[in-house]
């Protein structure tokens, strides 16, 4: 059998149980909408705008800051693990990363990136 | 790692010192308020890079970090190569970039970074590491082409190019996966090794991942049929990013399908010979004859780049080593070629966009006319210009494997896109003007223009110059 | 020496004009006059040289050349180097060969000491190629042959050399540019530019001539394009950026499969040379498929040139609209190209397709129908220069039937009728042009009564005219009776001990005598409209009779055009010494392989 066969029938067992969970809900439920149940859902509040509003820039800036930043960190993880090995050379070029990060990090604070207005 | 030592850093020692430059450009970004300071940053950085590859080649070939990127005569070739186009294209941007709003100093830093990209693209032996440098160019560019914000056809040529561009990245690394597992190494001559070994060169699933492959470096060089953002990227974006796309990424992805093409697959495969013939042969058809119908001078060069890329893989499909390397001098007299024909169209400003702007330059500036028809020239394939010795290298590889037919097939083709290029001839020196004389190219530009003028010039006289330094991997 | 002088000196000649002041016109004219001049006597001086027995032959520049390569060669590869291409032996140790060489060859030992080796092995291959050079058939009336490197990685070097056959031609450029530089004088607009471009188109067209080096000859032959585009397209007549870029596309296609025709020679049995004499020394051994192909392809190329039916459609704009003096060098010289190159390159690398049955055949039939047809054409004109112009696709039709026939008569009044229509054409065209200067117009039919007004212009008028018709005691009929007398003769020549089996039958010929006929025709109606008659309009009689300038240019032609006619030995006896050789050479090479 090949290696594959077991996620193969894994990914469409899983997608006929839920598919067909939802499907069989849609014909077997009552329909009967009224306006209540219709309305998008705002913790119990009345919807206050159009959910086709525009964000703020801010949150997209900080979450990929964020994620950026995160990720350095993710290298730095297995670097650390393996730190005696990877001798001087490992030290020297994880600086070298590190700076590069550095100066992307001083980039976004000189262009206003970590404002929050 | 395995066997990768501080010494090998010195080995990357060009790539370092643009990218140096770069983080420098970032940090003072918004501190200078000069224009002109990132652009001689950047020429100077290409100086130093051209300078330091030229050092580094003085040590043996030898491969670095553990195998991931190699050091060779090939690897210097094209590292000089991006490098001029580097320091040209920075050249042009001063007069590209006026009045664009397009923030200098991080256009800069793009080009460096692209430029980066380029050479790690055309030293690397591994996968791995010439898939990081196409995205590294790749990157870089989405954002080049769409830096002039204000302009909403350079939004859309920035999306339109970013959504193909990724389809055709996912595809590449798709290919080099497949590959992966199939023979268990990423390494080109890994790869070839085990091909041979495991008797792989038939298998199904191999040739598909070589089509995939194959299907994302013509996207990146423009090759039909993935040639379609071509000419609205170049439309849309700003001329000199044009320009550096048509040069600088094309020549890395030359070299690069160069590479993978000698060293990976293997020249006797029959499946890439029959690839390449389709991508030569396609796009040599499709770019002259589309050529015939532009008007506006970007497209035109556009389409123009489609079809000289055609004839470059033509050099690659005869699988030997005079094929390569008349590849590599088709690139290396491209690159000028071209960036020569966008700087006048820069210097030339608005009235250099469409074709009916050149009516009568010649008798308003036969200096820039001139040059321009050198360009023209060049790009028809006329002799004792370089262009005419980039085609016969290509040609003579195509017969001499027996690809005659792709070989008169090219040949007609050089003829129909003639055609257009003498018409811009034609609106030059036999029409009369009907814009005023446009102003004084400013030294700069002229300065970039000159030096392309001259390589095209020599080059077509005294090729020996470069055919005898394009010396195959 | 003196050849790279006669080609080089009008390109340096052209930065000169270009560094001159613009508005100076008499000091450009002139300085490009002299430039010509410069250009011309060297050419005179090698063409009074060429029947000198003294002279260096050709065979010993080329062996020389080899002696000097192999004392460049590395110290232990000499030796072998000199046994393999050593006279006789040089045939079969081709490069293609010696790289598949058995290991208990004989040669092995000599070959073993250059393989391996990359400056043995280059110096081999061009030790070789100097070796074959020098003895094939055709260099043994080649002279001034000028050797060296040029782009040694594809083995293009700078081969330069004439014979009689392309003396004369270069002689003709040579006289004709200098006077279409004075004719010119008339210009008044971008004289400059005009004159660069004609000097640069001086150096392609007697490079053409003169090159031995098919990629040298190329970038000559594509060097002639670029200014003839300019001059037909910015001082031609109304219609001249159509006739400018018809002409340009139509060659261009012509060359460039000329291009593919020039690499599948290099690439033919590892021979790996562009060098022309090498591989007309080794064309005995192509195979006759590869043979035809050839042949054709380069067929197309020559064939747009000469202009051959149905190629010709090029000429007759880009004559009518080009200015006089390019309408002069394009009929006198640029045409010459297509019929040097049949006689050069086509039948002699080829030698096998060329005096097939099928070839000798094709080329007689496009040979009438250019005759014919080109006459019928000329005579239904009504604009003088384009009569003129289709009465020189008549008269190349006689070059053409001449080649087919490969009698000595007809190769000889083959290459007779190039050299006499280069002068009668080119004095044609002076002439119509001297008219259109006063009257503003060409139309036939408007004019009348010219020969009473300018008696000395209707009598070169006569000369030149009467010579395109092929009246005997002037320079056509030579030409003309020698094609026919050698065509007739074909089919019952002696070819034993040649390969042409099918000679041209004689009712091709019986066919395109009535050419003779038309040509008589249209000539004679041409004459009688415009010189005979009672004048049409009053302005007639205004006109000036010839100018200096004028009468300058014309003197010389006419010169010739009585002389040759008279005595036509002076380039006969010049001219058959090769024609002989390449006779020869072409229709026994398919002997014996």
């Amino acid at each position: 059998m090949n290696e594959h066969t077991g996620i193969a029938v894994a990914l469409v067992l899983a997608g006929v149980i839920a598919g067909g969970m939802v499907w069989l809900a849609s014909i077997l439920g009552k329909k009967n909408p009224t306006p209540g149940k219709l309305a998008p859902f705002e913790c119990g509040n009345e919807p206050i705008a159009l959910p086709t509003g525009r964000l703020a820039i801010k949150f997209y800036m900080t979450a990929i800051l964020f994620i950026l930043f995160d990720v350095e960190l993710v290298f730095l993880y297995p670097w650390a693990v393996l730190y005696r090995d990877l001798g001087v050379l490992g030290l020297t070029e994880m600086f070298i990363f590190l700076g590069v990060l550095l100066v992307g990090f001083v980039y976004a604070w000189d262009n206003g990136a970590l404002e929050w207005k | 790692m395995n066997g990768a030592t501080v010494a090998d850093l010195g080995l990357v020692l060009p790539e370092l010192i643009l990218t140096g430059m770069a983080l420098v450009l970032i940090l003072v970004a918004r501190r200078i308020q000069s224009t002109s300071v990132p652009v001689v940053a950047t020429v100077l950085a290409a100086a130093a890079a051209v300078a330091a590859s030229w050092w580094v080649l003085s040590k043996e070939p030898q491969s670095a970090f553990g195998g991931l990127i190699t050091v060779d005569g090939y690897a210097q070739f094209f590292k000089v190569l991006v490098a001029a186009a580097l320091a040209l294209v920075a050249l042009l941007s001063v007069k590209g970039l006026e009045g664009s709003g397009a923030p200098r100093s991080e256009y800069h830093v793009l080009l460096l970074l692209a430029s980066v990209g380029m050479m790690l693209t055309v030293s690397a032996v591994d996968m791995v590491t010439f898939y990081l440098g196409l995205e590294l160019i790749t990157l870089c560019s989405y954002i080049l082409v769409g830096i002039t914000v204000d302009r909403p056809s350079s939004n859309e040529a920035a999306i339109k190019y970013f959504l193909l561009a990724s389809f055709a990245s996912a595809l590449m690394l798709f290919g080099i996966s497949i590959t992966y597992g199939l023979t268990g190494t990423t390494s080109f001559s890994g790869v070839a090794a085990s091909i041979a070994e495991r008797g792989l060169a038939d298998d199904p699933l191999q040739l598909a991942a070589l089509a995939l492959i194959a299907a994302g470096l013509a996207f990146k060089i423009g090759a039909v049929p993935f040639h379609s953002w071509v000419p609205d990227a170049y439309q849309g974006a700003s001329t000199p990013v044009a320009a550096f796309l048509a040069s600088g990424s094309k020549a890395a992805g030359l070299a690069a399908l160069g590479r993978v093409v000698v060293i990976a697959f293997g020249p006797d495969s029959p499946a890439l010979s029959i690839i390449l013939v389709g991508l030569a042969a396609l796009s040599v058809a499709v770019g002259s004859v589309l050529v015939l119908a532009q008007t506006d001078m970007k497209r035109l060069l556009a389409y123009s780049s489609i079809a000289h890329v055609g004839y470059a893989v033509m050099g690659l499909t005869a699988g030997t080593d005079a094929g390569a390397s008349a590849t590599m001098t088709y690139a290396f007299f491209y690159v000028f070629m071209t960036l020569g024909a966008f700087g006048v169209v820069i210097g030339l400003g608005a009235r250099g966009a469409t074709l009916d702007g050149y009516q009568g330059l010649a008798s308003q500036r036969p200096g820039v006319a001139g040059v321009m028809l050198l360009f023209l020239l060049a790009l028809t394939g006329i002799p004792l210009t370089s262009g005419f010795v980039a085609k016969f290298v290509v040609i003579s590889s195509a017969v001499g494997a027996g690809y005659v037919v792709l070989a008169v097939l090219a040949v007609v083709c050089s003829v129909v896109s003639a055609f257009v290029y003498m018409r811009i001839a034609v609106l030059m020196y036999m029409r009369e003007p009907e814009s005023p004389t446009p102003a004084r190219f400013p030294v700069t530009l002229s300065v970039a223009i000159a030096i392309a003028a001259i390589v095209t010039l020599v080059g077509g006289v005294l090729p020996r110059l470069i055919t005898d330094w394009a010396v195959a991997p | 020496m003196l050849l790279t002088l006669s080609i080089f000196i009008p390109m340096l000649g052209m930065v000169v004009v270009l560094l001159l002041p613009k508005d100076n016109h008499n000091l450009i004219r002139w300085t490009s006059v002299g430039i010509a001049v410069a250009t011309f006597i060297p050419i005179v001086v090698l063409t009074m040289g060429y029947t000198d027995p003294d002279g260096e032959s050709a065979a010993d520049t080329l062996l020389a050349e080899r002696e000097r390569v192999i004392a460049e060669a590395p110290e232990a590869a000499r030796a072998a180097i000199l046994a393999l291409t050593a006279e006789g032996v040089a045939e079969a140790n081709d490069p293609g060969t010696m790289s598949d060489l058995a290991a208990d060859d004989e040669r092995a030992a000599h070959w073993s000491l250059v393989k391996g080796d990359r400056e043995a092995e280059a110096a081999y291959h061009e030790a070789w190629e100097l070796a074959i050079a020098a003895q094939a058939a055709i260099s043994q009336n080649l002279k001034y042959v000028e050797y060296g490197n040029w782009i040694p990685t594809f083995n293009i070097n700078y081969i330069l050399g004439v014979d009689g056959l392309s003396l004369p031609l270069i002689f003709l450029s040579g006289l004709l540019f200098i006077l279409c530089f004075v004719y010119s004088f008339n210009i008044t607009k971008g004289v400059k530019a005009y004159y660069a471009l004609f000097l640069l188109l001086e150096t392609g067209l007697i490079g053409v001539f003169a090159a031995l080096d098919f990629f040298l000859f190329y970038v000559f032959w594509e060097i002639v394009l670029l200014p003839m585009y300019f001059l037909i397209g910015y001082w031609g007549g109304p219609n001249r950026i159509y006739a400018a870029i018809k002409f340009f596309i139509y060659t261009l296609v012509g060359s460039v499969v000329m291009l593919v025709a020039m690499l599948a020679l290099y690439w033919q049995g590892g021979y790996d040379t562009f060098n022309l004499l090498t591989l007309i020394g080794m064309s005995g051994n192509f195979d006759a498929t590869f043979q035809m192909w050839i042949f054709m392809a380069l067929f197309l190329g020559f064939a747009i040139k000469v202009p051959v039916f149905p190629f010709h459609t090029w000429l007759p704009d880009a004559h009518v609209q080009a200015p006089t003096a390019v309408s002069v060098i394009l009929a006198g010289v640029l045409l010459k190209m297509g019929g040097y190159g049949f006689f050069r390159f086509s039948y002699t690398l080829a030698p096998e397709a060329g005096t097939s049955e099928f070839m000798v055949m094709f080329i007689g039939l496009l040979g009438l129908i250019n005759i014919v047809y080109g006459a019928l054409c000329a005579m239904a004109q009504t604009d003088f220069k384009s009569l003129v112009a289709y009465s020189s696709v008549s008269h190349m039709g006689f070059v053409l039937l001449g080649l087919a026939a490969f009698t000595p008569e007809g190769i000889m009044g083959s290459v007779f009728q190039m050299f006499s229509h280069g002068v009668s054409s080119a004095m044609m065209f002076l002439l119509v042009g001297v008219l259109y200067d006063r009257a503003h117009h060409r139309d036939l039919n408007k004019f009348g009564g010219i020969g009473l007004q300018m008696p000395y212009y209707t009598g070169f008028a006569i000369i030149g005219f009467f010579t395109s018709l092929g009246l005997p005691g002037l320079a056509g009929f030579i030409g003309e009776m020698s094609v026919f007398m050698g065509s007739l003769n074909a089919e019952g020549f002696d070819w034993s001990g040649t390969s042409l089996y099918a000679p041209l039958p004689r009712w091709v010929v019986y066919a395109a005598l009535p050419g003779v006929v038309l040509t008589a025709g249209y000539i004679l109606w041409a004459v009688q409209r415009v010189y005979m008659g009672e004048a049409k309009k009053e302005e007639y009689k205004t006109y000036s009779d010839l100018s200096g300038r004028e009468v300058f240019s014309l003197v010389p032609l006419a010169a010739m055009c009585i002389v040759l006619g008279v005595w036509p030995r002076v380039l006969i006896d010049f001219m058959n010494p090769t024609l002989d050789v390449l006779r020869e050479f072409i229709t026994t090479a398919g002997i014996g392989g």
